[in-house]
């Protein structure tokens, strides 16, 4: 099982959960943010009055981190697990305590500016204040609260295919997660489920929730539901499930080829095969009069001859035959004109669970290898597998990149992959007839401008050039070798915005909600969009808009 | 029209529904002639030394009540009320002018109320785009490239014929 999660109010997760090892990736954390958590087979709750009671010995501990570990932070390690092994760490003095001490000894997080424990064998239960939030036993755990930027790494191994989790409605958040600025308020990512989950699958479920796919068993969703689409009381008829369609999926490549004519023949030469024929071609086992029955000059027979940018399996070895001559030279022929590549996919999570994730606050383009660069909808591809795959047309180079979001290709560019190897002089002689012909013309023109001018022109033919280029390599035309020369890997390029929450933003400002609801049934701070006092009120009609008006502007229930 | 008050120290902000009251005394006022139920006028007796018309509870000190006192409640009228002002008539006898509070007098009628929630502390959906989240105006720029990429080059050879 490997799981991904990118779902915290502020800085970026990787959570990878494997059979065996659990890794803990945190980094791009603000400086703002005050506190970040990571913990395994356990849960958390943080505030200042966090105590953790451990009710077993600890025989090894294992502790890495990307930059140097704070002294507070080694203080803590061993005072709470004195036998652990930290490597390269001298553990301070006066740090030692039996098993018995350690049985139900408290830690008194105070600020938890870093707070770190390992254990193998060990039971834990955390308590927070007098209600305990958290039991769990699982044969090592790794949990650590610190304030720095960077990465921070557990790797943990369970000998018990089990590991219980016992997620708290008090302690506001989930077990496998990560959490930042958490002390006093509850962000709004923060999901709140007060369920125990004990299996693997329920690991699942939890992360499936955490990536945003569709809540399973009795996790709670604690998204407001802001009602249907289509509404009721009124208006035009129709709404969302009247909108449905078919996935179209990637296409099959063309049944009908060159090749299979019978007229045309493709081969993968070697470069020395490609001599080979050159010296043959040249000399005089070649039978010009053979040839003549059917050509008139030789390299007709030749169709073509390119670079192709992408390596194409080995054909059978077969002897070439220039216009009906034998060349006695042997080269792979291709039995097929297309080839499909397949890039894979890349799921994208979102990165802040909210509207930021969205059009046109995050932005997405994929760069595609002899195509260019090219804008993507991300309203199209986010929470989606996006899998791109290339049709490939090997004799003339030409390739379709299809980029399939969830069911359907939405998106397909074209471009050519291949860069042709001129033959003959009239064919090179046409390749770079329009450059030089652009050289040529400015040049003439820069001519009098004095003993600057050949330098001049030869800058502005640099950059004729260089413009055409840039075009070849943006729409992947066969002019140059700009895109056997680029990046061969394809790959999303994504400009996230960085979010700024204020401290307690949803005391004073609140987050947006768009929901009808009973005034009793809420709390803390409203802002409503329109209400109508109701009841036996005796109160003024004046005293009733004030009421209405307070409650627009917001009202603390 | 004489009637029973409620004297207390207010200490939240005007938007708050159940707000943190303190009583400080219950007192029996009059009410000035011709004013409004919305913006009552109420004379009081509070002196020095005494306070003779304490209806209940301990007496509170005279500068208690004259410093503390910023919030009332008149039962008769079933309202909570803001203290305006508080001028003194002559030696013992003050009118303290109010104001309704109609988020606190009407505060079961307002829970019996149903409306369309713009905003909340505990109840959001953070897709719908009201501008309430802020960023920064330097985006993280992440590239994630696809996991399989081209590899090699080959020559490729087109000839006529079989």
């Amino acid at each position: 099982m490997s799981v991904e999660i990118y779902k915290t109010p502020v800085g970026y997760v990787n959570f990878i959960v494997d059979d065996s090892v659990y890794d803990f990736v945190v980094n791009n954390i603000p400086t703002s943010v005050l506190h970040i958590w990571t913990s395994v087979g356990g849960m958390t709750e943080i505030g200042t009055t966090l105590k953790a009671y451990l009710s077993a010995a600890y025989t090894t501990y294992t502790y890495r981190a990307s930059g140097e570990i704070p002294q507070t932070l080694i203080n803590m390690i061993y005072e709470i697990t004195p036998n652990s092994t930290l490597k390269g760490i001298t553990p301070p003095t006066g740090t030692s305590y039996s098993d018995a001490e350690h049985y139900e000894r408290a830690y008194d997080g105070g600020t938890l500016d870093y707070w770190c424990y390992g254990a193998e064998n060990s039971a834990t239960n955390m308590d927070c204040g007098t209600n305990i939030v958290q039991g769990s036993t699982s044969t090592q755990l790794f949990y650590a609260i610190g304030r720095l930027s960077g990465i921070y790494t557990s790797s943990t191994s369970f000998a018990n295919s089990g590991i219980d989790i016992m997620i708290s409605n008090e302690a506001k958040t989930a077990m496998c997660s990560i959490g930042v600025q958490c002390l006093t308020s509850v962000t709004p990512n923060r999901m709140q489920v007060s369920l125990k989950y004990k299996s693997r699958s329920d690991i699942e479920k939890i992360a499936n929730f955490l990536n945003n796919s569709t809540p399973t068993g009795h996790i709670s969703d604690p998204y407001e539901d802001s009602g249907s689409e289509s509404g009721s009381g009124g208006g035009g008829g129709g709404g969302l499930d009247s909108v449905s369609g078919s996935d179209v999926s990637d296409p099959d490549l063309p049944e009908l080829s060159a090749v299979s004519t019978g007229l045309v023949s493709i081969f993968t030469p070697s470069l020395a095969q490609l001599q080979a024929l050159g010296n043959f071609l040249w000399s005089d086992l070649f039978s010009l009069d053979t040839f003549k029955k059917i050509f008139t000059d030789p390299w007709d027979a030749i169709l073509g001859l390119s670079i192709l940018g992408v390596g194409v399996s080995s054909g059978t070895p077969t002897a070439v035959n220039i216009g009906n001559v034998s060349t006695d030279v042997s080269m792979p022929k291709l039995s097929t004109q297309y080839y499909k590549f397949n890039c894979g996919s890349i799921t994208l999570k979102e990165t802040w669970g909210s509207y930021l994730d969205y059009n046109p606050y995050t932005k997405v383009s994929v760069y595609l290898p002899f195509i260019g660069t090219h804008a993507l909808n991300v309203d199209d591809i986010m929470g989606k597998t996006i899998s791109l795959k290339y049709n490939i047309d090997v004799l003339s180079g030409a390739c379709v990149a299809n980029i399939q979001c969830g069911g359907s290709v939405l998106y397909s560019f074209t471009g050519s992959c291949s860069a042709t190897i001129p033959l003959s002089g009239s064919s090179y002689t046409n390749m770079i007839n329009g450059i030089l012909g652009i050289a040529t013309s400015i040049g003439a023109t820069v001519a009098t401008g004095g003993a600057a001018a050949p330098v001049a022109a030869t800058s502005i033919v640099g950059s004729a050039m260089s413009s055409l280029k840039t075009d070849v390599s943006r729409t992947g035309n066969v002019t140059g070798m700009a895109g056997i020369m680029g990046v061969k890997s394809a790959y999303l390029i994504m400009e996230v915005p960085r979010i700024c929450i204020p401290k307690n933003q949803d005391k004073y400002i609140g987050y947006p909600t768009y929901v009808t609801k009973k005034v009793g049934d809420l709390s803390g701070y409203c802002v409503f969009e329109d209400i109508k006092v109701r009841g036996n009120s005796h109160a003024t009609i004046g005293e009733i808009e004030e009421i209405e008006s307070i409650m627009k502007e917001g009202v603390y229930l | 029209m004489s009637f029973t008050i409620h004297l207390y120290n207010n200490k939240s902000d005007r938007n708050v529904v159940d707000k943190n009251i303190t009583k400080i005394a219950t007192m029996t006022g009059t009410l000035k002639e011709q004013c409004s139920i919305v913006t009552p006028e109420v004379f009081v007796s509070i002196k020095a030394d005494s306070h003779t018309n304490v209806v209940s509870g301990a007496t509170p000190s005279y500068s208690a009540v004259l410093k503390n006192v910023n919030y009332f409640y008149i039962p008769d009228f079933e309202r909570y009320y803001y203290k305006t002002d508080m001028i003194s008539i002559h030696s013992g006898l003050w009118l303290i002018k109010g104001k309704s509070d109609p988020l606190s007098s009407f505060a079961e009628d307002i829970k019996q109320s149903t409306g369309i929630l713009q905003r909340s502390e505990k109840h959001w959906n953070l897709y719908i785009d009201d501008g309430s989240l802020k960023t920064y105006n330097n985006p993280k720029i992440v590239t994630k490239p696809f996991p399989n990429a081209f590899s090699g080059n080959s020559y490729v050879l087109a000839v006529a014929g079989n």
